[in-house]
């Protein structure tokens, strides 16, 4: 089974940066044959092109999203529900060629082309400080775990001891 | 004579000095926002009090980055009273480099765009270079040229199908202005054999945005010169081997080859994007001259140039005026369409940048009296200029815009790829090469066959006036100019390769003592582009970033003149069909908007006081709701949640 598991996100952002510095811890661990761990912090539109020559059985997103919820809550879903509206795909694509990276963007433009697996899962962590800088708040770091072991559940490897 | 309003005269040598007797010789008086521009025949801005309508567009859609517009419009006489171009974000990008190691200024920099990376990149490497000094061989600087090309051969089908495309679709034409999309339906396209669509109604239908065929392959092109700069740089859009003296990527036969392969493609390419706009472009003034009045402004236009000759640029202040005239596209200031200056230095002088009507403060102090050649420059000049964020409410009258207003000779300049391409028409000066001819009223190019498509042959003119349709135009033939300018770099690269000189960057060391000046001159695909560098005991003291859109975006100036976009939109009549307010959609204001190709900061950090850098997105992101992404709650299938 082929699963990737992707960190999108902002390095030097503090808690936005939580998808590209998960997968820097991903990557140092095992994983089984076929699950791949990469950061896909890119322009959606790259990341579109990437997945319609590179097929999957399963993703899953990993990035901090701010959506006013607790800091450091962790939120899993499967986005399978209705697209938005022409007109904001349309403007994401436009924000995503002029380089904005997003994870929301990023799933949504994959799915409106259609390269997503049935399969997908998105696990974001709400961020409290966005500013300038390295590291997390204590409240996006004390999830770092928690993700993990939600992360390798899903890919098939288990906790990692 | 070059300067008509700044107190600057030359002797016989050609060096600057200030006329003599003048007191104060930068000293202005501040105008209001009543006046009107001085000799730009643009009507005085007014309060909107005889029944207009207000019209504004915020954020403005389809361009990078966080821009607001508001406008009054009166619908009846079918014109704009009023125009205001506000960048709603800030670009902290000289306050975070303050205090840095000048190093940092090439990564940090970069990521003030996420098109432009590596012409930021680029920028500060070269303002390094001077301040250092340090100069990069032969095959560093050819493979920036070949990196930027790409870059540029990114932004232009980008904004050409992604963001104002749309603006002359169907799905738009169809909305504002019926008659035309009837008269399309009807049209045989002049270049069908050529870009293949039979009729004007089938070009306006593939610039359809998402199903388009020609938005879709836009999409798929911009991978294509993605690829092609990444074999220069190893990664884009913000590449890590961009540094003082040249490039650290490891380039061979290899990497040439597999960026000539893709450059075949965007020649192709370039060949059917021109024939389309030309097409759709003729089609429109063919409609309804009236469109060749859309965004129109006087013809004054700056840009740096870019493109070196390995033989010619030794990084140096001292020389810049030859090594800026050897350029592939030649640096150059066009006033009411009569070139007045091609020498790096002039152009530089000549710039002060004024914040009476943007979110700063003024600044105390002159650090320099001159440039480095001893040329007199302003206390507004950006090696001058202080950056003081001073956020407060938003007043027509009185700051309104993160824009600052940058004038050269005190006169509203704007500047795009189109400014690039029509100076150097204008300047005959590119160097000797068999596949671009500058004959001062137009740029030949001669294309090689290519994947699909024979050898063709390409001129652009010089228009009659600069607008909306215009810019756009001369965009889509720098997409085949900027493919020669690679093709003839990918030849001087073989031709280095073949002699030996592999060499990509000459070792550097930061000085650690002392002041250091620099600037680095290099035009981003949207056009002018500077970074000036003071280095005070190998940190930096001051760094500032002039950008295109800061030029085209700005308020109004203290002298009372709008900015470009505001000159632009004031001028546009509007031409849209409507009944009622209601149905006005400003299909008009939008395209001289969008002309511009406007890049206002993609993802940008605000200054909240204090030293403190908070970001914001213009991203959706952070106004979602959950059903936004998820569809509905019974679609989420589990979720999971720890604090």
């Amino acid at each position: 089974m082929r699963v990737l598991i992707a960190g999108v996100g902002y390095t030097f952002l503090h808690d936005l940066s939580f998808g590209p510095v998960l997968i820097q811890r991903l990557q140092e661990m095992d994983w089984p044959a076929g699950v791949e761990v990469t950061d896909l912090s890119q322009s959606p539109i790259a990341v579109y092109q990437q997945f319609s020559e590179r097929q999957y059985e399963k993703v899953i997103f990993v990035g901090a999203v701010r959506r006013d919820r607790a800091p450091g809550m962790i939120h899993c879903s499967r986005p399978d529900g209705p697209l938005p509206a022409g007109e904001e795909i349309q403007a994401r694509i436009g924000e995503g060629v002029s380089g904005t990276v997003s994870l929301d963007s990023t799933v949504i433009v994959c799915r409106y082309f259609g390269v997503l697996p049935a399969d997908t899962l998105v696990v974001e962590v709400e961020p409290e400080d966005e500013s300038w800088g390295d590291g997390f708040t204590p409240s996006v770091d004390a999830s770092m775990e928690k993700v993990i072991e939600i992360v390798r559940r899903e890919a098939g490897a288990g906790v990692e001891v | 004579m070059c300067f008509k309003n700044l107190p600057i005269e030359f002797d016989e040598q050609g060096r600057a000095y200030l006329k003599e007797g003048v007191e104060e010789p930068f000293a202005y008086k501040k105008g209001s926002l009543g006046l009107v521009g001085h000799g730009s025949g643009i009507p005085a801005l007014k309060g909107g009090a005889g029944g207009e309508t207000e019209y504004t567009i915020d954020p403005v859609t389809r361009v990078a980055g966080a821009l607001g517009f508001h406008t009054m419009c009166d619908l009846k006489e079918r014109k704009v009273t009023e125009a205001h171009s506000y960048a709603t974000l800030f670009r902290g990008y000289e306050v975070i480099l303050k205090g840095r190691d000048p190093r940092d200024a090439i990564d940090i920099s970069s990521r003030a765009c996420g098109v432009c990376g590596g012409v930021h990149s680029t920028c500060a490497s070269m303002a390094l270079e001077m301040a250092f000094p340090v100069v990069p061989p032969p095959m560093g600087v050819v493979a920036r040229n070949l990196g930027e090309t790409a870059e540029f051969l990114y932004d232009h089908p980008l904004h050409l199908y992604l963001l104002a495309g749309p603006d002359y679709s169907e799905q738009v034409i169809r909305a504002t202005n019926p008659e035309i999309w009837e008269a399309a339906q009807r049209t045989s396209a002049p270049h069908k054999d050529i870009h293949g669509f039979q009729t004007l109604g089938e070009i306006m239908t593939a610039l359809n945005p998402l199903t388009g065929k020609l938005y879709l392959e836009a999409l798929d092109i911009t991978r294509v010169a993605r690829e092609a700069c990444a074999f220069m740089y190893g990664k884009y859009p913000h590449p890590s081997t961009l540094v003082p003296g040249g490039v650290s990527t490891l380039l061979d036969f290899t990497a040439f080859n597999n960026y000539y392969t893709r450059l075949m493609k965007l020649i192709d390419y370039s060949k059917r994007m021109v024939t389309i706009w030309d097409d759709v472009f003729d089609f429109f003034l063919a409609q309804n001259p009236e469109y060749a009045k859309v965004g129109m402004r006087p013809k004054n236009m700056i840009g740096t140039g870019c493109f070196d000759d390995p033989e010619a640029y030794d990084a140096t202040y001292a020389n810049c005026n030859e090594w800026g005239e050897r350029r592939w596209a030649t640096p150059g200031v066009i006033i009411d369409g009569e070139l007045r200056t091609t020498k790096l230095q002039q152009i530089n002088i000549g710039i002060e940048e004024f914040v009476e009507h943007s979110f700063y403060d003024e600044w105390d102090g002159q650090a320099m009296k001159t440039d480095p050649a001893g040329n007199p420059i302003s206390p507004n000049h950006m090696w001058n200029k202080r950056t003081i964020p001073k956020p407060v409410g938003r007043s027509w009258r009185e700051k309104y815009s993160w824009a600052t207003s940058p004038r050269w000779d005190r006169t509203v300049m704007e500047s795009g790829c189109y400014s690039r391409l029509w100076t150097t028409a204008l300047a005959q000066k590119m160097p000797e090469n068999p596949f671009i001819v500058s004959t001062g009223h137009s740029l030949k190019m001669l294309l090689p066959k290519s994947t699909t498509l024979p050898e063709m042959e390409f001129e652009w003119k010089i228009p009659e006036t600069l607008n909306a349709i215009e810019r756009n135009r001369a965009r889509a033939y720098c997409m085949p100019w900027m493919c020669l300018i690679a093709m003839a770099n990918v030849l001087k690269a073989f031709e280095l390769l073949r002699a030996g000189q592999t060499k990509t960057a000459t070792p550097f060391e930061v000085p650690k003592k002392g002041t250091q000046v620099g600037v680095g001159f290099w035009e981003a695909g949207r056009g002018y582009l500077t970074h000036h560098i003071i280095i005070e005991n190998g940190k930096i003291a001051n760094y500032q970033i002039l950008t295109p859109s800061t030029w085209n975006a700005s308020p109004v100036d203290p002298f009372g003149n709008p900015g470009a976009y505001e000159q632009a939109v004031l001028n546009s009549p509007i031409l849209e069909q409507f009944s009622t307010p209601e149905e006005f959609k400003g299909i008009d204001i939008q395209r001289a908007i969008r002309s511009f190709d406007p890049c206002m900061p993609c993802t940008t950090h605000i200054y909240a006081g204090g030293r403190t850098i908070v970001r914001d997105v213009t991203s959706c992101a952070c106004t979602l709701d959950e059903s936004d992404l998820l569809g509905s709650a019974n679609e989420v299938a589990r979720r999971e949640a720890v604090s």
